[in-house]
């Protein structure tokens, strides 16, 4: 079990050194940086009480998540886990663990600890046992559905419940099955057999997980993966009736982290790839391009191949691809280009960075070209010694333990769940072929005499209007993403932009880039609220940007439309927080770059400002984008383009979502 | 060797399954269900893992 991590090499020396820091902000990352090696469950436990004792709520470079876990067993032994993985994240976790079984209770009752704790998200920890629980052996089919319906029913309006507690995230934990065949193979047909209706309780639950926008922990699929035996261990559940053994609890932890992270925008968004002995067996400077060991009817081939498969598979579900290799660029390219088992084309590979230099520096090179953090990159390196390197200099991009035989490599890349997602969108479909279209972007700019003539070339429109139905996913994914050209870094859950796309008060935009070489996708999201002090004034909440489109001046052209929009209702003012983070750095000057003034207020201990706007004193921005307002009812028609001087459909902004299919 | 459950400050019944682990762990033993909670103190359990270690 997570072999993706590197071996503490000394667990009691560093975990001592660690706590011997003097400053408790150095001890924690002494212990974050030790959280980030093989544990086991002991170790994991000893982590944890470090961690206790440094007692901080807060600190520089971590991210505070208050988490519920409701659990119909023992889960003592969880909550270090998952606040050990959260350090390797760069989460600080407050764990609440409701006393076990008490959960519907502490659910209902407004004056719970479990209120009182308010959590961001609520994970539910139950058995199979009780939901199956009164299912007879010999009950028919729909007998089966029954049970189960009315089991699920009431665990949708406990999430409903939970969600209430200041619109927690909801994680549900699927159902492990620790039945043995009271049939044999026979269970199967059985439809009141344990493992029958365990299994469609799995299905039913993901389903209304699925309409709920609930999100899941897959104990389930973990157990098959390592074995029943690795997660359950029936003498623990009769000593203490823990359903989640001891030394499965690190991994539990994980699981639980990745999604955490994953709706904090934590993901890794890069998969970086070695080449000689990783994408392909040999060295393709030595051997050549017909000695390289790649593709069908070699064993080693095709496990090298699988890691090509899986790289694309990932690519397909909006993994932005890189190389990084020490090799010379005209020969690993001649690969990708003229090799026939190659699964990954040069379209594939958004960076490829081939040359002598240290990989630490053209990891770097490849985060900066891609636009993206450093820490969302993972790299897949078959060397030892380029992987320690790599950690050592760089040691927040993930670079996971890779097995001597490339046979495992994509299970241990894939068990370290970097990827982790909390949605699915057509914009992750085709960020590939943004990414390409943006290469060809840089080559029309590369000829263009001038920034202006560049823009003036791309002839761009920017397609806006309120969030949609059919968009909602993209627009939760956008916010809670982005991390550079982002306000307030305030992230919002899936239910929350649903309610707002239905509050009259609420005014939402959406943008789209499209230009002469193709469409950017959905690229930015801007919220805006009338202030509590003043119904005439509104506060932009959060408005965020795709670092895909920086500099194509889409952020003055969005003022513009907001600014419009702003006035349509009969606002004077627009105000807005600019709070700064490790990431936006590159916004810093965006609102006085606006007209924005700042307000003079009492210092924040984020160091926010607020900015603002007069709609009296404002200048609509030439820029060389054409607004053009969403079409909410039919095919988007491209000849339907306003001038942006003349921009007579903002009025329609305030409608919400109209005669949209979804 | 004589130190029991009620002799330990704050222990709980947390501490004694980590603890279990541990031993466990530690020696690559498997005590019985029964075993685990019938040991009256620390003595009992190594007399049990110096047996299946024998």
């Amino acid at each position: 079990m997570m072999n993706w991590l590197p071996i503490a090499r000394d667990f009691r020396g560093d975990l001592r050194a660690a706590l011997d820091q003097a400053k408790p902000t150095d001890a924690l990352e002494g212990l974050a940086s030790l959280a980030a090696c093989r544990l086991g469950f002991l170790e994991t436990v000893q982590l944890d009480r470090a961690l206790a004792r440094l007692g901080l709520k807060e600190a520089p470079g971590f991210l505070p998540v208050r988490l519920a876990v409701l659990a119909s067993s023992t889960s003592d032994h969880l909550p270090p886990a998952i606040r050990v993985a959260g350090l390797r994240r760069k989460l600080l976790i407050d764990v609440h663990a409701g006393t076990y079984g008490q959960y519907r209770q502490d659910l209902l009752d407004p004056a719970s600890t479990l209120h009182r704790f308010q959590p961001q998200a609520v994970l539910f920890s139950l058995t199979a046992r009780e939901a199956i629980a009164g299912i007879a052996l010999a009950a028919t089919a729909a007998e089966v559905d029954n049970g189960i319906a009315r089991f699920t029913a009431e665990l949708r309006s406990l999430w409903r419940k939970a969600r209430e507690i200041g619109d927690a995230a909801v994680i549900q934990q699927t159902f492990i099955d620790v039945s043995e065949p009271v049939f044999g193979g026979y269970d199967r047909i059985v439809q009141g057999a344990p493992a029958t209706i365990i299994a469609r309780l799995n299905d039913q639950v993901c389903e209304a997980a699925a309409r709920d926008g609930v999100l899941i922990l897959d104990v389930a699929r973990a157990s098959q993966r390592d074995g029943i035996d690795a997660w359950f261990d029936v003498g623990r559940w009769l000593q203490g009736k823990l359903e989640i053994a001891p030394q499965a609890a690190p991994l539990y932890g994980d699981l639980a982290a990745r999604i955490l992270a994953a709706l904090r925008g934590l993901s890794k968004k890069c998969l970086v790839l070695d080449l000689d002995n990783t994408l392909w067996g040999g060295v393709i400077g030595d051997d050549g391009l017909d000695g390289i060991v790649l593709g069908e009817g070699s064993a080693a081939g095709e496990a090298h191949l699988a890691l090509q498969h899986y790289a694309k598979q990932l690519k397909n579900r909006g993994v932005i691809l890189a190389v990084c290799s020490k090799n010379d660029a005209k020969i690993a390219e001649v690969a990708f280009r003229d090799h026939p088992e190659m699964v990954l084309r040069p379209s594939d590979i958004a960076a490829f960075q081939a040359n002598w230099d240290d990989k630490a520096q053209n990891l770097k090179a490849i985060a900066s070209r891609l636009n993206i953090g450093v820490d969302s990159l993972v790299f897949v390196d078959d060397n030892p010694v380029e992987r320690a390197r790599v950690r050592q200099s760089l040691p927040m991009v993930a670079a996971p333990e890779m097995p001597d035989d490339p046979a495992h490599y994509v299970r241990s890349l894939a068990d370290a769940g970097y990827f982790e997602a909390v949605a699915f969108t057509a914009d992750d479909q085709s960020r590939a072929e943004q990414y390409a279209a943006n290469a060809e972007r840089e080559a029309l700019l590369e000829t263009a005499e001038s920034m202006d003539d560049f823009l003036r070339g791309l002839k761009m429109t920017a397609v806006y209007g309120p969030f949609t139905a059919v968009d909602h996913a993209r627009v939760v994914q956008l916010i809670n993403k982005t991390n550079q050209f982002n306000t307030t870094t305030r992230r919002y859950a899936g239910h929350e932009i649903a309610r707002m796309m239905e509050d009259p008060k609420a005014v939402t935009l959406q943008f789209r880039l499209l230009d002469r070489v193709g469409d950017n996708g959905l690229v930015s999201t801007m919220i805006l609220r009338p202030t509590r002090a003043d119904d005439e004034v509104l506060e932009i909440e959060n408005w965020v940007m795709s670092c895909r489109v920086f500099g194509r001046e889409l952020e003055f052209e969005a003022m513009n439309i907001a600014v419009d929009a702003a006035r349509e209702r009969g606002v004077r003012a627009l105000v807005a927080d600019y709070t700064p983070t490790a990431k936006n750095d590159v916004i810093s000057k965006l609102y006085p770059s606006l007209g924005f003034t700042e307000v003079a207020q009492p210092a924040s201990a984020k160091g926010t400002t607020r900015w603002r706007l007069h709609l009296a004193d404002y200048v609509t921005r030439d820029t060389h984008i054409v607004g053009q307002e969403q079409q909410n009812d039919g095919p988007r028609d491209t000849r339907q383009i306003h001038p942006h001087s003349s921009r007579p459909a903002a009025r329609r902004l305030d409608r919400v979502d109209d005669g949209d299919p979804a | 060797m004589e130190t029991r459950r009620e002799d330990v400050p704050n222990w709980d019944s947390f501490n004694y399954i980590n603890f279990i682990v541990a031993v466990e762990m530690e020696f690559g033993v498997k005590f019985k269900v029964a075993d685990i909670e019938s040991f009256p103190n620390a003595g009992a359990i190594v007399q049990e893992t110096t047996k299946m270690l024998a």
